[in-house]
């Protein structure tokens, strides 16, 4: 055996190989990327009938949309509600305790049912998580999926499809050592260093949406099913006043949900609510103009949270 | 276009901006190299769908493919480097969760319970070794061992200069053939030392 160190790590690594399985499985996957693409491709083409349109939207959106200075008075007031709540502390043999509500759209291909072409399908999914330190368990219960084709739904059926889902199922994963780069990064908790901060983060990103679109998927990740302590919730509260929103509602209570519509072929709005101490209850995900399986304003995601509450046992605790 | 094409990578992926199509092509080339890569990063059961995801990346970014660069080798790792890293950051949120439905297709995992008893030995060495490196030097040490790039490949996936890449590996080796062979003399090693 070579004594080079490299060699010896090649063989300490060993070299997995991708079965056939996994190679059919990918190629499947990346023929999916493509058939999007290309739908992009013929829409490029269409490129200036779709300036000249989006121009007309612009205005009319600049006539109807709620002006900037109410979202940044509204999330003003969130955000100093949310500097000056009480850290949550989680006692020794306690747990964080997360449940959350979500839909979300898949796209798959076609043969897997014997059809010649993709099929979409919704399947709503309830997840809880306790957390302690580096611990985690994950609890997840697959409930009966929607399609928006009757005859892809009897076809997902007569494949057994629903098995290898875990329709009807809860299944229970325990991790430990769990890592989370993201909030183990130390972010300021000045509003405009933070947002500094995110951008020179972002710039590792091979993204192509806008820098604003995706300092808003940051934020928005910073806030899911985390506990980012107040000072950092006011700021990313601030970051989002920073950012080309809207005002879609705000209840008596002062809990406001905000969009931000931006193209990703199709043209995407995505929504986020805030309570009234900055914590994130619900966002969606909204297809604004039709692909070949998905009609025009489909909701292709929505996920409700709860509020983390402090739990001592590992059970589903009772809801208030 | 044909699998034995003499087309460069980077005009499979100058060709695919007209006809998506195309970039099969660059999956057939480098699917290998990349699976073994991203199976070394966050292990053989999740490899498939992150794997699946580099290329659904990659085809999504391809108009910003350097077309300098012919071979895309190093493009390819270095997003699968940016996604193995979000791999072990996210793990599965609620997000990721609802995401991931689209690849809820059959999860036939092999069993690798006979090669696994012998490998735990192995693996717990390769971390350990892998963990007295800086992190400069392990991004450097993955791409050339794991990625198979060359140093100039190295170089222009992380922005760094060519001699910057030969400094890191050369200090990496060293450091690697002592706690190889002696595990105990590199313990005061600062991992997460940031200077050069």
């Amino acid at each position: 055996m070579s004594k080079d160190p490299f060699d010896i790590l090649r063989a300490l690594a060993g070299d997995p190989t991708p079965t056939e399985a996994d190679v059919s499985h990918t190629w499947a996957r990346l023929q999916a990327a493509i058939v999007k693409e290309q739908t992009r491709t013929s829409r490029r083409r269409l490129l200036p009938v779709a300036v000249a349109a989006a121009m007309l939207v612009a205005v009319v959106s600049v006539l109807v949309v709620t002006r900037p200075t109410r979202v940044e008075a509204a999330l003003g007031e969130i955000a100093a509600a949310a500097r000056t709540a009480t850290p949550q502390e989680i006692p020794d043999g306690s747990f964080l305790y997360i449940r959350n509500e979500g839909t979300g759209t898949g796209i798959r291909p076609g043969d897997e049912l014997g059809l010649a072409d993709h099929w979409a399908i919704q399947i709503p999914i309830v997840r809880q998580v306790w957390r302690q330190g580096n611990f985690e368990q994950v609890t997840t219960t697959y409930r009966t999926p929607m399609f928006f084709d009757p005859n892809v739904e009897a076809a997902y059926y007569a494949h057994d499809l629903d098995l290898n889902d875990h329709i009807g199922q809860t299944i229970t994963q325990q991790f430990t050592s769990i890592t989370n780069e993201l909030t183990d990064i130390n972010w300021p908790t000045d509003p405009d260093q933070l947002r500094r901060a995110l951008d020179n983060y972002l710039q590792q990103s091979h993204s192509e949406l806008p820098l604003n679109v995706q300092v808003f998927k940051l934020a928005t990740e910073l806030l899911r099913e985390t506990d980012p302590g107040p000072a950092l919730r006011s700021a990313l509260v601030q970051v989002f006043a920073q950012l080309p929103m809207t005002l879609v509602d705000r209840t008596p209570d002062g809990t406001v949900t905000l969009a931000i519509t931006y193209d990703n072929q199709p043209r995407v709005r995505d929504t986020i609510t805030l309570n009234p101490h900055g914590y994130l209850i619900a966002e969606t995900e909204t297809y604004l103009q039709a692909t070949s399986l998905i009609p025009a304003d489909t909701i292709v995601s929505t996920i409700t949270y709860s509020i983390p509450t402090i739990t001592n046992t590992l059970n589903t605790p009772q809801r208030p | 276009m044909t699998p034995g094409s003499e087309l460069t990578d980077a005009e499979v992926i100058a060709a695919s901006l007209e006809h998506p199509a195309e970039f099969g092509e660059v999956f057939r080339r480098h699917h290998g190299v990349v699976f073994g890569f991203v199976a070394r990063g966050v292990g053989y059961q999740d490899a498939r769908d992150v794997t699946a995801e580099v290329f659904e990346q990659a085809l999504r970014s391809r108009r910003s493919y350097n077309p300098a660069y012919p071979s895309a080798r190093g493009w390819l790792l270095g997003i699968a480097a940016h996604l193995v890293a979000r791999h072990h950051r996210h793990r599965s949120t609620q997000r990721e969760l609802l995401a991931k439905q689209q690849t809820l297709t059959e999860e036939v995992v092999a069993d690798f319970s006979d090669t696994l008893a012998t490998r735990l030995d192995a693996n717990k060495k390769l971390g350990d070794a892998m963990g007295r490196l800086r992190k400069p030097e392990r991004e450097v040490v993955a791409l050339f061992v794991f990625g198979q790039l060359s140093y100039r490949e190295i170089a222009e996936t992380l922005g760094i200069a060519e001699g910057t890449v030969r400094s890191r590996l050369s200090r990496a080796r060293g450091k690697l053939r002592n706690f190889l062979t002696d595990p105990e003399q590199s313990s005061s090693e600062d991992p997460e030392g940031t200077h050069e």
